[in-house]
């Protein structure tokens, strides 16, 4: 069997749920389902017998092997990171019934709450399955936060998952800053939670134990952290600075005097006044530092639209992650500033997980309902330490292979046009009335060097619409292949050519000559290729 | 209450056939004098064959457990009775492919006992019982020989462990066994002390319910029936005594694990009680 990571992505057709709690799917729909993190949520309206469903793509294989192969499915969990009110619902068993292609209920199963999550095993006589339907049974609130689909026999290692419907819940057209504000630049196979405070949770990307950090706390009038936060922090051996001008939130807590052990440095401390931190202007001193690998920032919706706010701070501010709410509101969403912000920060860091928190309010913008909060996670670009020093000088191996720069392979783009493969006959693509708006990159292999990688990213910043693709040789050759019909030489000679800059040279002129060839079928009137080059 | 009238004869001597080991029993169904992997499975003969098999740490049975085994033998006179010993149950387990390093590799012995009964059914067909399952109907008012497998509930969850029948080779046994030896490839990330239930999902009810599902022949009987009616578990954990008898979760609790197993429900104490008698955990 192939590893984990060498598994065709796995496409989800169809995904829909009962019902949308709050009426809101951009916040609650089915599209969270598979959106790789961990901390949005899928919830119904509380009814009688909610459920979700999704089908997929191409069947999947189910049943005791000895060795599975690549469509195999071996267990399916349900995780649930989120305190929505459906939380008390999720201590409930979960129904699941599976469907083959005929529509035929092949299997029926049922499994309580294990932690954080309902794992079903599958296993059994041979057979395929189609659709998956989970349900309840009783007058409840169906909530998770995550499907995650395994192929191994102990349900250990999710596999890829790209929903490749149009939802309805996706047809409002989207403000630029939702877009850019869910856009997922880098791939984060497993995120925990980690509770800012109460109201907030964000993902946190790769392994704890990993992390060398202090953690900073940035905020203009007050911090609130909570216990959780900081015990987590002091476990992963960090110092946490707050900043800010006071901390009322904090000295008012009734166990400010166990909080306050957690701050390590000397920008927070202890005196016979109460507790003493550090005024803005002494963050000059730690722009640049590379231990400051953890950084949250209190944002309101009001120091969005200004451009002197500690946002700034935190673009300059040389963290390895960043935990910034973005807030908005039916007065700001369409103002210049809070895009631009967006940008400054995009451009210093890439968002790998959001939670969007209902709790903080939702408003009404064209018809559609958007969340007043979205949480972001991000990392900094081109983050690689190996080793560092912390500022309690533990040295921790802080390598952060989990997080990768997020190219996706050609077939994933060809599914989310609607082609299932590359072969002769689905090229060129069906024709549409504009210009497809993607651009084609070829490289060797889908990881770019660092300078690449921000050129590669200046693009994505500046064009949110625009599909990047990176192909790599291995795709090339396909492609060529793919085009063999018009230039009958080419496919067999490319996989020998072995010097990279030819080998892009002719990728691309493989690309031009479908463009080419379809032009010249169109202006010969031939049928039926009505279609449009690749790009 | 009805008395039990035996006659003399029908009492089997001490020297039953329970003492005899497998190789005597392989040469009784076969004509063959030592076990021979290549004849197994047995050849499926269109039924059920009235062998019963049962698993305990050596072959010489406790009294509690003895009473039963006789009782079995003269209610049930056309059974072949065979008691699997620690070392038989590893011979069986090095038939199946991969699966002997991972069966020795176990941390608990209740585990190993787990997969001993399918292997034992898988390969030679029959009828098994935990040592401290009792007779209380005869098997022909209920177990109709030409089934392919015959198995029950053990609650409104988990398909019943501890009396189960099958034909020799049967696929639906073969998914047991190939399931746990799948899952049981790795089981150094289980901590066994934090999660106690994960015993159910690696090689006890949990994982036969994951394995016989979409299986032909379903679930015939139901929990009460294999609780009470067709045959008697007698929880000997629970209420025999005796140290050969205490669960693999008391043994642990008595190395220090008291507070972490207290903390856990009654009830999934009981439920684990229950599924792992009557065998100690000897390890």
């Amino acid at each position: 069997m192939p590893t984990q990571n060498e598994l065709p992505v796995v496409t989800i057709s169809m995904a829909k749920q009962s019902s949308v709690t709050f009426g809101d799917a951009f916040a609650f729909g089915p599209k969270n389902a598979f959106d790789n993190s961990l901390d949005t949520a899928v919830e119904t309206k509380e009814q009688d017998k909610p459920y979700f469903e999704f089908t997929f793509a191409k069947p999947m294989t189910i049943g005791t092997v000895v060795q599975p192969d690549s469509n195999h499915l071996t267990g399916i969990r349900v995780y649930n990171r989120h305190r929505e009110p459906g939380t008390n619902s999720f201590t409930q068993g979960l129904f699941m019934e599976l469907y083959n292609e005929e529509g035929k209920m092949i299997r029926f199963s049922k499994e309580k709450r294990v932690a954080n999550f309902y794992l079903f095993n599958i296993a059994g006589m041979p057979n395929t399955v189609s659709r998956v339907k989970f349900y309840k049974t009783v007058r409840a609130t169906l909530t998770f936060s995550e499907i995650q689909i395994y192929s191994d026999h102990m349900c250990r290692h999710a596999r890829a998952l790209i929903l490749k419907t149009s939802l309805p819940t996706s047809k409002p057209k989207l403000p630029t800053v939702f877009k850019v504000a869910t856009k997922i630049k880098h791939h984060c196979p497993t995120t925990r939670a980690l509770s800012i405070s109460a109201a907030f949770q964000y993902s946190f990307c790769g392994t704890v134990d990993s992390v060398t950090c202090a953690a900073f706390a940035l905020a203009q009038n007050n911090v609130v952290l909570d216990a959780s936060f900081l015990a987590t922090m002091h476990r992963m051996e960090c110092g946490v600075t707050a900043v800010g001008p006071e901390l009322p939130a904090l000295s008012e807590r009734q166990d400010n005097a166990k909080l306050r052990r957690y701050f390590k440095t000397s920008w927070c401390a202890e005196t016979s006044g109460g507790s003493r931190c550090a005024p803005l202007q002494e963050l000059v001193n730690l722009v640049g530092r590379s231990d400051g690998s953890l950084v949250y920032v209190e944002m309101t919706a009001q120091d969005w639209t200004r451009t002197d706010s500690l946002l700034n701070v935190a673009a300059e501010f040389a963290a390895e992650r960043l935990f910034i709410p973005l807030r908005v509101n039916q007065e700001t969403i369409d103002n210049p500033n809070v895009l631009s912000n967006l940008y400054l920060l995009t451009a210093k860091y890439d968002i790998y997980a959001y939670h969007v928190n209902m709790d903080a309010g939702s408003f009404k913008h064209h018809d559609a309902t958007y969340p007043m909060e979205i949480q972001l996670s991000m990392i900094q670009k081109s983050q690689r330490r190996v080793v560092t020093s912390g500022i309690n000088g533990a040295n921790n191996a802080a390598v952060d292979d989990e997080v990768q720069p997020l190219h996706l392979p050609l077939d994933r783009w060809l599914k989310q046009w609607g082609v299932d493969n590359l072969t002769r006959a689905t090229l060129p693509l069906p024709a549409k009335a504009v210009v497809p708006f993607r651009s084609f990159s070829a490289a060797r292999r889908r990881v770019l060097s660092k300078e690449a990688e921000e050129a590669f990213d200046t693009w994505t910043n500046n064009d949110v619409e625009l599909e990047q693709v990176l192909l790599d040789f291995a795709e090339c050759d396909r492609l060529a292949e793919a085009v063999a019909k018009d230039v009958p030489l080419l496919a067999p000679r490319m996989p020998e050519i072995t010097d990279d800059r030819v080998k892009s040279a002719l990728c691309r002129l493989s690309r031009s000559i479908s463009s080419a060839a379809w032009q010249r079928r169109q202006r010969r009137g031939e049928q039926p290729t009505t279609s449009a080059p690749v790009a | 209450m009805p008395t039990l009238d035996l006659q003399p004869a029908l009492v089997l001597p001490s020297t039953a056939p329970s003492q005899e080991p497998l190789d005597w029993w392989f040469e009784r169904w076969t004509g063959k004098p030592v076990l021979d992997p290549s004849m197994l499975p047995l050849k499926d003969t269109g039924t059920i064959p009235k062998r019963l098999f049962m698993t305990w740490k050596a072959k010489a049975l406790n009294p509690q457990a003895y009473d039963l085994w006789e009782e079995w033998g003269v209610r049930e006179r056309l059974l072949d009775r065979v008691v699997l010993d620690d070392a038989e149950c590893a011979r069986l387990a090095e038939i199946f492919p991969d699966l002997k390093p991972r069966y020795d590799g176990l941390p608990l012995n209740v585990m190993r006992a787990d997969i001993c009964r399918v292997l034992a059914i898988y390969y030679f067909g029959g009828l098994y019982k935990d040592v401290d399952v009792g007779w209380m109907r005869p098997l022909k008012d209920w177990v109709n020989y030409e089934d392919h497998v015959a198995y029950g509930w053990e609650d409104d969850e988990h398909l019943c462990q501890w009396f189960f029948a099958a034909r020799p080779g049967d696929r639906c046994v073969w998914n047991i066994l190939q399931h746990i030896t799948n899952i049981i490839a790795n089981t150094s990330y289980i901590d066994f002390n934090a999660n106690i239930e994960a015993v159910i999902d690696i090689t006890g009810p949990g994982v036969w319910t994951d394995a016989m599902q979409g299986c032909p022949t379903p679930p015939k009987y139901t929990v009460n029936e294999m609780k009470f009616t067709n045959v008697e578990h007698h929880y000997a954990s629970q209420r025999w005594g005796g140290k050969e008898y205490k669960s693999w979760i008391d043994s642990r609790r008595g190395r220090g694990l008291g507070a972490r197993v207290a903390a856990v429900q009654a009830g999934a104490i009981l439920h684990l009680r229950r599924r792992s008698a009557p065998h100690a955990d000897a390890e």
